[in-house]
């Protein structure tokens, strides 16, 4: 019995280890291999604690949860800026430091490690056979589940998800990407070190070989086996892969050499049949398991699909999206419509807050703005003027530097020389984030929506002022942070239905079609409410007839006292829109003046407008 | 189950069109492709019904519609990128409808998506050579990386520099530069003209309409550019919600001044 215990004691470290992993990696896209080794920090603190000072478990995980913290976050630090395949170098080399330094310490017991970590106690009970562990290990592990569902399903998750999906539209809506992935480093560092304290009080000792880098892919293994971004898949994961051993030990009545040797080709071959055959997980992202027994009964029942579709025409987009956040893999981008054959209506613009100042007011003024890269100028000497409740075009030949604007105002490229102003306080040199909260933001010529989020988490993300987004709030202001949540939950789906897309509203934003993609991306600037907007082709990929009620929908904004500025190449668009329109060649402004001015100039003409 | 309304002024232009989908008589008359019939979606999901389109060589056929009209998603699975559900697409009088987007480019199809498609790492040069990898002759490349020069003579001048920095409306060109370096047969265009400058908008549809002039290419076109699109287009289709609700030539289409209420 108390070796069956000591199993369901296993699953249980390895469930925290896997959950913390997977808040790391499924939510937040951030790879790490060096976990094993973050349990290294708190399992060695708790037997050194214990053996040297006579320190009692609960102290001694509160003081190795704390320790493995500022390893994570000191691990993160460098990892800020790094793609995964560095960041899978970068743990790689943090996990090798760490069990070096643990190795080679003399304090902490060499390659032995510190035997006889047995008998603490909590609460004045003595923990001595595996029963006795188990009510601790099991409150801890609820207690880290919630914990991580807390962070991960929540705003602040979905921040986690959207720097998953595109770290640039992220922070272009005013997300401190550096201080997300700093903290969930950390926090998920202390729950690793937390299993780590655990897994040295499950074998009464605490040596390398426990943490070593074969532990850290397991526990890889077990979040990908599970299903990244889905936490009971990570419970799953841990507990298919920790039952392997007594399965070979017992079932099989192999040798403990043999089992462990079979135990890895085992692992091998069950990830690789696992990526063949169904890469999201057992349980992907979006799913739970009674929805999966579900589907699976309904599979059961109905006989397989025909060749021939029933033709019954196009669903009502209604049922659509009750159906796509319903269904369990509404999140299956495999499953889901790519393209929805619907027609859309636009709603009215949503309450929003009217600027203040007064119309023709010089809101964002540009002077000196200059940028090369090697020797290529991209911008030279730029002067331009954004004015309270207009609509200012940039146009010019491709390649003429007009993104490179949007990239210099918003902060995405710093300067060279020349300053930017925006509503008289000098933003030159703030970052994307910083920007977008001194209220400017822009769009993207290649539209960047978060493609596995939904159209509607896509919106919600640009609703500015969210207490649940960050941990304090979503911790401490649990009330404030649902009212918020639900009010930008509406928020989102009114300027949704004001682009005309809220009946795709639950489905992933990357599985619509992309004129579709750029309406979403539309909404999801404007639900940032900011003062200024900079859009980048809007227009470019969206039907005729949905461009002249888009051009309404700017308009509408304009008479809300919003500052645009627009790089278009449709000249009927920028016609009817632009109060303002500046040419730009070759990295300068060459050119400014009401449209019908520019359009007169023969040079221009010629070089850009074209005959047509 | 083909309802009637789909083509209301089909039967009155029968003489501006071969009869489609057929195997024997339509090819015989030059038709390079042929969908008949054709089902596609995304898993279960339908997205494109039915749809019977048909493309002669040197023809330039576009197809037209509101956005998630299923334009692209026919697109695709022309290329074979998706799975046709159902129906049959024919290329040359070939059967292609389960081939693989390799063996399709080996017989002289060539996409470009939407989507900026370059490989961003590599040299505008090396992106162009990768257009023709498939051609044996060294001479052959020389000749066509020449053409493609004459139409885009900034893809010569950016010849060093690393496809990812150029701007968005320069990826798109070089795009079409890899595309026409692979000498395509049949051209599937979508949207080639989205980020690009008017000017150079209509300079590219020129280029586009000289090739298949000159050289027989045919081109299968998705444009929300509708003027430019219908400017240099033969024959025209209308999609809306995943069917072909209309063909006409281009000309018809042009004289129609409520073409837009079809989307």
């Amino acid at each position: 019995m108390e070796l069956q215990i000591s199993y369901v004691n296993s699953i249980l470290i390895f469930s925290i280890f896997a959950l913390s992993l997977n808040l790391l990696l499924g939510y937040a896209g951030q790879v790490s291999v060096a976990h094993a080794a973050f349990g290294a920090v708190g399992g060695y603190s708790v037997a050194f604690l214990f053996l040297q000072h006579g320190v009692d478990l609960l102290p001694g995980l509160v003081v190795g949860v704390v320790l493995s913290a500022l390893v994570g976050v000191v691990v993160g630090l460098p990892a800020l800026r790094l793609s995964t395949e560095f960041l899978i170098l970068l743990t790689l080399a943090a996990q090798t430091i760490i069990l070096t330094l643990v190795t080679t310490s003399s304090n902490l017991g060499g390659t032995y490690g510190l035997q006889g970590v047995s008998g603490l106690s909590v609460f004045g009970r003595k923990l001595l056979k595996p029963s006795d562990l188990l009510p601790v290990f099991l409150v801890l592990a609820v207690v880290v589940y919630l914990l991580v569902r807390r962070l991960g399903e929540s705003p602040y998750g979905r921040v986690l998800r959207g720097i998953r999906e595109d770290e640039v539209a992220c922070r272009s809506l005013g997300k401190n990407v550096f201080t997300y992935k700093l903290t969930v480093f950390g926090v998920t560092a202390a729950m690793a070190g937390l299993a780590g304290g655990l897994f040295v009080v499950q074998n009464g000792l605490a040596s390398p070989s426990l943490f070593s880098f074969d532990q850290s892919t397991a526990i890889v293994a077990m979040v990908i086996l599970g299903g990244t971004g889905n936490l009971v898949g990570s419970i799953l994961g841990a507990t298919v892969l920790v039952l392997l051993t007594p399965f070979f030990d017992s079932a099989l009545n192999f040798t403990p050499e043999r089992a462990a040797l079979w135990r890895l080709i085992a692992y091998g071959v069950v990830l690789v049949i696992v990526m063949l055959v169904r890469p999201q997980g057992l349980l992907p992202e979006g799913t739970t398991l009674l929805r999966l027994g579900r589907r699976l009964l309904a599979r059961r029942a109905t006989p397989a699909p025909g060749s021939v579709p029933a033709m019954g025409g196009v669903r009502l987009p209604q049922q659509q999206v009750r159906s796509a956040l319903v269904e369990p893999g509404g999140l299956d981008l495999d499953r889901d419509a790519h393209a929805l054959t619907e027609l859309a209506h636009h709603g009215d613009l949503p309450d929003t807050v009217v600027s203040t100042g007064h119309r023709g007011d010089v809101v964002l003024s540009v002077s000196g703005l200059s940028k090369r890269f090697g020797g290529v100028v991209a911008a030279e000497d730029l002067n331009m003027e954004l004015r309270q409740g207009t609509i200012t075009a940039l146009v010019g030949p491709n390649g003429a530097g007009k993104t490179t604007v949007f990239n210099l105002l918003t902060g995405a490229i710093r300067p060279d020389a020349g300053r930017v102003t925006l509503n008289g306080q000098d933003i030159s040199g703030l970052r994307p984030d910083q920007v977008a909260d001194k209220g400017m933001v822009r769009s993207f010529q290649d539209v960047r929506v978060f493609p596995r989020l939904s159209a509607l988490d896509n919106v919600i993300l640009a609703i500015q002022g969210q207490p649940g987004e960050h941990v304090g709030g979503l911790f401490l202001r649990p009330g404030a942070t649902s009212r918020a949540e639900r009010d930008a939950h509406d928020k989102a789906l009114e300027w949704l239905s004001f682009v005309g897309m809220d009946s795709m509203a639950g489905l992933p934003a990357g599985a619509l079609a992309f004129g579709q993609q750029k309406l979403v991306a539309l909404a999801r600037v404007l639900a940032t409410e900011a003062d200024v907007v900079l859009l980048d082709e809007p227009a470019s990929g969206i039907d005729q007839q949905w461009v002249e009620v888009m051009l309404g929908l700017i308009e509408q904004l304009r008479e809300k006292g919003r500052t645009i500025c627009i790089v278009e190449h449709n000249l009927h668009d920028v016609g009817r829109l632009a109060d303002h329109t500046y040419f730009m060649e070759l990295g300068r402004i060459t050119a400014q003046g009401s449209f019908e001015e520019l359009t007169g100039e023969k040079r221009l003409a010629e070089a850009y407008f074209g005959t047509a | 189950m083909r309802s009637d309304w789909r083509r209301p002024t089909l039967a009155q232009h029968e003489q501006a069109t071969t009869v489609p989908g057929g195997v024997g008589a339509g090819t015989a008359t030059q038709d390079i492709l042929v969908l008949s019939g054709v089902q596609a979606g995304y898993g279960k999901k339908h997205v494109v019904f039915d749809v019977d389109l048909h493309l002669r060589a040197g023809e330039i056929v576009t197809m037209i519609g509101h956005n998630g009209a299923g334009k692209t998603t026919t697109l695709k699975t022309v290329f074979g990128m998706l799975p046709a559900i159902g129906g049959n697409v024919t290329y040359q009088g070939e059967d292609i409808t389960h081939s693989s987007c390799r063996r399709n480019v080996l017989r002289g199809m060539s996409y470009i998506p939407a989507e900026r498609f370059v490989f961003g790492e590599l040299s505008v040069l090396d992106n162009l050579r990768l257009g023709a990898l498939h051609e044996g002759s060294r001479e052959v490349r020389d000749t066509r990386r020449e053409k493609v020069h004459g139409m885009f003579p900034l893809l010569r001048e950016r010849a060093a520099q690393r496809a990812g920095t150029m701007s968005g409306g320069q990826q798109r060109m070089l795009s079409l530069g890899l595309a026409m370096m692979a000498a395509p047969k049949l051209l599937l265009l979508d949207e080639p003209s989205l980020g690009l400058a008017p000017a150079l908008v209509a300079e590219i549809f020129d280029g586009v309409r000289r090739l298949a002039d000159e050289e027989g290419l045919s081109v299968l076109l998705l444009e929300q550019n509708v003027g430019q699109a219908l400017r240099i287009a033969d024959r025209a289709y209308v999609m809306r919600a995943g069917r072909i609700i209309l063909e006409e030539t281009a000309e018809q289409m042009r004289g129609r001044k409520d073409y837009w209420d079809l989307f």
